[in-house]
């Protein structure tokens, strides 16, 4: 993420380079990136957690099946390290650390400082915050900076041995240690040609290996004074470390890939199913299986000799979900498309036309239980449901130029949106032809992002300077507004539709044609699905899910909500009094008695 | 050896000298230590410093949503994916070391082929440990406060070339000169100040203009521009002066000329006298003008003006002022009359001017002209002289345009006893001359 400098604003007065800086900022939370897995933590439980780089990015999975979900309440701060310490999992962040015991579901914040590098072994945890040197830890009270003996360059990396001997690594700082009692660091062994450490490990036996910037891999045998360096591997950069218990198995990240050894690290020998990918975490889990998360995100895990892809992350993103009959589903996850046939039934994998790893991909249902799928580079194709094959969609599609948004709209009608032109296309499912809506001056010159169904059969879309609406039973509408905010326009629970247009806000009245400066009403409902009861289940603004019913005004009225299951962006379809709702963390189906969600994410 | 032959060469040589001290180095290559260590430790540690439009809070809260790097990825991100590795060699035996400053290398001394734009992350390898650099080749001209000067400034390592140009100064200076009459005038001065300003600031000027193609800084189109105007002044000056410098060896080669006097050394002496003290009196009667009016206008600023310091600090300059020209004309008579009496106790009078020992008048350039010529006859035994009036036009600038206007000038030739009767014919072919 890249941020402006003050220095190029210098020129303007206070109040522009502020706005400036402020619409980056939120431009830039706004983006999605790829998660660097940061550290994958063996828990004492059996279980795996695995640290990413983004805000709540901690996931936590067990065995058998590993099937990692988002840990709940997790503090929304970008992590830094993660470790365990008597079956509390302490967690730093860029803006505090926490401590959560096992037997609690909220977290404890022990410090507003933002932490660089943590480390426990039983009960002695050592944390080091940025610009400070490292203090211990222990009970949730942290002792004062130990700073004599410490080097010129920051310690990155800690270990910990059993008997509270603490060891301390970093870039250009070499190895050190502070023995127990002792209130001096000083330096462990000798012949540690290469002194940018950029990761440490230590084996139950006392063996400690050090991954070099450039040097390669160090070894201290116990009782040894003087460091080895393993010849069988190239003087490279050691990015990522793990040594197994008895200190037999070694692995380690070369950058592009993973050098396994199983005599201690003698000799070497390539992963090849890691060849070429950039791993930034390693570990040994309780059971001696190997694990690996990368740079963009992937978590791998050892099953015998093999190395298996976890589905982890952005893996189990739910993009969209779309559902045909009694609880036929489709859903789009990670880079894969899966079908559930009928409720209960296995999840199956359909191979798509074209690769979706760009994250792009797009699918909608129409009235007639028929699947399209298109993504930015491809144009509509549609699920050949007896055969199983992709077709070209219906004709109509101006060619070349893939789809920006599909979407199932007002009366069960698929829009689709060019995804060069930015022009809205309506499939006429008479003519099985696709056409485009002609909105006033929404034609090319003037692209739309997205489309949406709001309660009550209406329909929306909107651009960066457009936005056009259908109420039911009319035609399209269309309205210019400078610079729109970049986000779904709602309509209130009088059936008012509204958008916003950087501060200020502006509301359609039901039979109205024009646009009024207004105050804005809450809650917004910005998408819905309609039930068979006749009620709707629609997303607000705030991300609450609601049931509607409509009065005989027109107005709605909310019946009940609904606590979505894990975090936004969602992705809701409904079929017959089924719904059910895709999260950043996988599928869920609605219990609508009780209210409460059901996983069914498909794990394969 | 030629006067203006020195002059040239002094001032060539001094220009040359000047340049080469200050040329500087074509390209040198800036390199710098790299504790990454350090570097990312900055990158996260909260910072209290606020920005002139930034607080610190919206600062440090930009600074917290930068999502975490371990170390290797920081260094891969910093460098763009792209860090040289190089073993170490003689080359880098003067690089400073990690915690060191920064260093300047002639580009030949480093093992990078194609210099980059931007910076060179660079891992020197010296066995199993690796060194961190950054390197960028740069104009010294942009550094020239940062830079070592023996590197910044080539040529002041060639001690040889230094002493040779000394040498040849010190003998210029030192070798005596013969001057002719003509050439000890005023005249040839002038000319030859003109010239010595020409080439002293010529090479300057061409060798700023070739760096200007550089990534020059302002400095250099400051001399650009300040050189150029001063090495024109000179040309003009040259120019001007040496048209007049012919004029009077043409004079005194006898073209032209109404009269050749020698004068006797105690009349020599009594006339310069009595010329220092006519020629001060008469810029004492100018003093007393210009500072009657510097006091009226002083005493209207400091009296009326709406702020008072601002008005006293106008009467301070004008006070100032005055007291410099009191200098000048206390000392201008003291200089000319040394000037004269070394110089011969001789007299060229002709049509177009008159040069009395080393000072010449010449009334003859663009819009001078002779205004009056007389012989005023000795009284009491005292030798009689001619008082000459020639004015020439000068030029005032304000903000208004430029206001040109007649300035005369006095001149007493002094006649030797016995050549009154020539002196009146002299009288009567300018007076002739005049009326033409």
């Amino acid at each position: 993420m890249v941020f402006p400098t003050a220095s190029v604003l210098f020129r303007y007065p206070v109040a522009i380079p502020r706005l400036a800086m402020l619409s980056m900022l939120l431009f830039c939370a706004g983006t999605v990136q790829a998660q660097p897995v940061l550290s994958i933590l063996p828990e004492s439980t059996g279980c795996m957690a695995v640290l990413t780089s983004q805000a709540g990015g901690l996931y936590r999975g067990c065995g058998p099946h590993w099937r990692f979900r988002r840990v709940a309440g997790a503090p929304e701060a970008l992590p830094v390290a993660l470790t365990e310490s008597h079956r509390s999992l302490i967690l730093g962040t860029r803006t505090g650390l926490y401590q959560r015991p096992s037997d609690q579901t909220g977290w404890q914040r022990l410090s507003d400082q933002p932490t660089g590098a943590l480390a426990c072994h039983g009960a002695h945890c050592v944390v080091r915050f940025f610009g400070q040197g490292p203090r211990r830890l222990s009970d949730g009270r942290l002792s004062p900076p130990q700073v004599r003996g410490l080097p010129d360059q920051p310690l990155q990396q800690f270990v910990i041995a059993g008997d509270g001997a603490l060891y301390g690594a970093g870039m250009g700082a070499g190895v050190l240690w502070l023995k127990p009692g002792s209130d001096t660091w000083q330096p462990v062994g000798s012949g540690l040609g290469n002194g940018n450490v950029l990761t440490l490990a230590r084996a139950d036996d006392g063996t400690l290996h050090a991954g070099t910037y450039g040097g390669g891999l160090y070894r201290l045998r116990p009782g040894e004074t003087r460091w080895q360096r393993l010849s069988g591997l190239p003087a490279v950069k050691v990015t990522a470390l793990a040594v197994s218990a008895d200190g037999r198995r070694v692995l380690a990240s070369v950058g592009d890939g993973v050098r396994e050894s199983r005599d201690g690290g003698d000799n070497w020998r390539e992963v090849p199913a890691l060849a070429g990918i950039p791993v930034l975490s390693l570990a040994f889990d309780g059971a001696g299986r190997a694990w690996a998360g990368t740079r963009e995100g992937r978590l791998y895990r050892q099953q015998d000799s093999d190395w298996m892809r976890v589905r982890f992350g952005a893996d189990l993103i739910v993009h969209q979900v779309a559902s045909v009959g009694q609880g036929g589903l489709f859903v789009l996850m990670g880079d894969r498309l899966y079908r559930r046939p009928y409720p209960g039934a296995e999840w199956q994998r359909i191979e798509t036309p074209f690769p979706m790893t760009d994250g792009s991909a797009a699918l909608a249902m129409d009235a007639a239980g028929r699947l399209y799928l298109g993504s930015t580079r491809q144009p509509p194709r549609r699920l050949d449901s007896r055969t199983g094959e992709w077709r070209m969609s219906a004709s109509g599609w101006p060619e070349p130029g893939g789809v920006r948004a599909l979407r199932t709209g007002p009366e069960g009608v698929v829009y689709g949106i060019h995804a060069d032109t930015g022009q809205l296309h309506r499939l006429d499912p008479e003519q099985d032809r696709w056409t485009p809506v002609e909105v006033g001056e929404a034609r090319p010159g003037h692209p739309l992002w997205d489309l949406r169904r709001l309660p009550g059969d209406h329909g929306v879309a909107w651009g960066p300077n457009d936005l056009v609406w259908q109420r039911p039973g009319e035609p399209w509408g269309h309205s210019r507004f400078a610079q729109l905010e970049r986000g779904a326009p709602g309509l209130d629970a009088d059936g008012v539709l509204w958008t916003r247009r950087q501060v200020t806000v502006f509301s359609l009245a039901p039979g109205e044609n024009r646009w009024r400066d207004n105050a804005i009403r809450h809650p917004l409902y910005v998408e819905a699905v309609a039930l068979i009861d006749g009620t709707e289940l629609a997303l607000t603004e705030d991300n609450r899910l609601v049931r509607l019913r409509r009065r005989e005004d027109g107005t709605w009225v909310e019946r009940n909500a609904y606590q979505p299951p894990g975090p936004p962006p969602y992705a809701l379809t409904a079929t017959g009094d089924r719904v059910y709702l895709g999260t950043v963390d996988g599928l869920h189906e609605l219990d609508p008695v009780h209210g409460t969600w059901r996983d069914i994410t498909p794990t394969h | 050896m030629l006067p203006v032959f020195r002059s040239l060469t002094v001032a060539v040589l001094l220009a040359m000298g000047v340049t080469l001290w200050w040329y500087p180095a074509a390209t040198l290559v800036m390199v710098e230590p790299v504790a990454w260590g350090q570097l990312h430790e900055q990158q996260y540690a909260p910072r209290q410093r606020a920005s002139p439009f930034l607080s610190s809070a919206v600062i440090e809260q930009s600074r917290q949503s930068r999502p975490f790097m371990p170390m290797a990825e920081f260094i891969q991100n910093q460098v763009g994916g792209a860090m040289l590795e190089v073993e170490a060699g003689e080359w880098s035996r003067d690089l400073p070391g990690s915690d060191g400053d920064r260093a300047w290398l002639a580009p030949d001394r480093v093992p990078v082929t194609d210099p980059p734009r931007g910076w060179v992350h660079l891992a020197l390898r010296d066995g199993e440990a690796l060194d961190f650099y950054r390197l960028q080749w740069v104009d010294p001209l942009q550094h020239l406060g940062d830079i070592p000067p023996a590197q910044a400034h080539p040529f002041r390592g060639f001690p040889l070339l230094w002493a040779c140009m000394g040498i040849v100064l010190v003998v210029m200076l030192a070798l005596p000169v013969r001057e002719s009459p003509a050439q000890a005038s005023n005249l040839a001065r002038g000319m030859r100040a003109g010239l010595g300003l020409l080439f002293f600031f010529l090479p300057p000027t061409l060798v700023s203009l070739w760096l200007s193609q550089r990534s020059a800084p302002d400095a250099v189109y400051a001399l650009i521009v300040i050189g150029g105007m001063l090495a024109l002044t000179g040309l003009v000056t040259a120019l001007i002066f040496g048209r007049q410098y012919a004029w009077l060896r043409r004079l005194m080669a006898g073209e032209g000329l109404l009269a050749h006097w020698r004068l006797a050394p105690e009349h020599w002496r009594d006339f310069v006298q009595r010329d220092m003290r006519r020629s001060r009196g008469e810029k004492l009667a100018r003093l007393v003008m210009v500072a009657v009016m510097a006091v009226v206008v002083g005493l209207g600023f400091v009296l009326f003006a709406p702020d008072r310091g601002a008005g006293l600090v106008v009467a301070g300059v004008l006070t100032g002022m005055v007291l410099l020209l009191a200098l000048i004309v206390l000392l201008m008579p003291l200089w000319t009359r040394r000037r004269l009496l070394q110089a011969l106790p001789q007299v060229w009078l002709g049509l177009e001017g008159v040069c009395i020992g080393h000072q010449a008048h010449h009334w003859s350039g663009l819009g001078s002209r002779l205004e009056s010529a007389r012989l005023q006859r000795g009284k009491q035994g005292r030798p009689a002289r001619i008082e000459l009036t020639y004015s020439g036009l000068r030029g005032v600038s304000s903000g208004r345009g430029v206001y040109v206007y007649r300035d005369q000038q006095n001149v007493v030739v002094p006649v030797p006893p016995g050549k009154e009767a020539e002196a009146e014919g002299v009288i009567a072919r300018l007076r002739a001359g005049k009326g033409k």
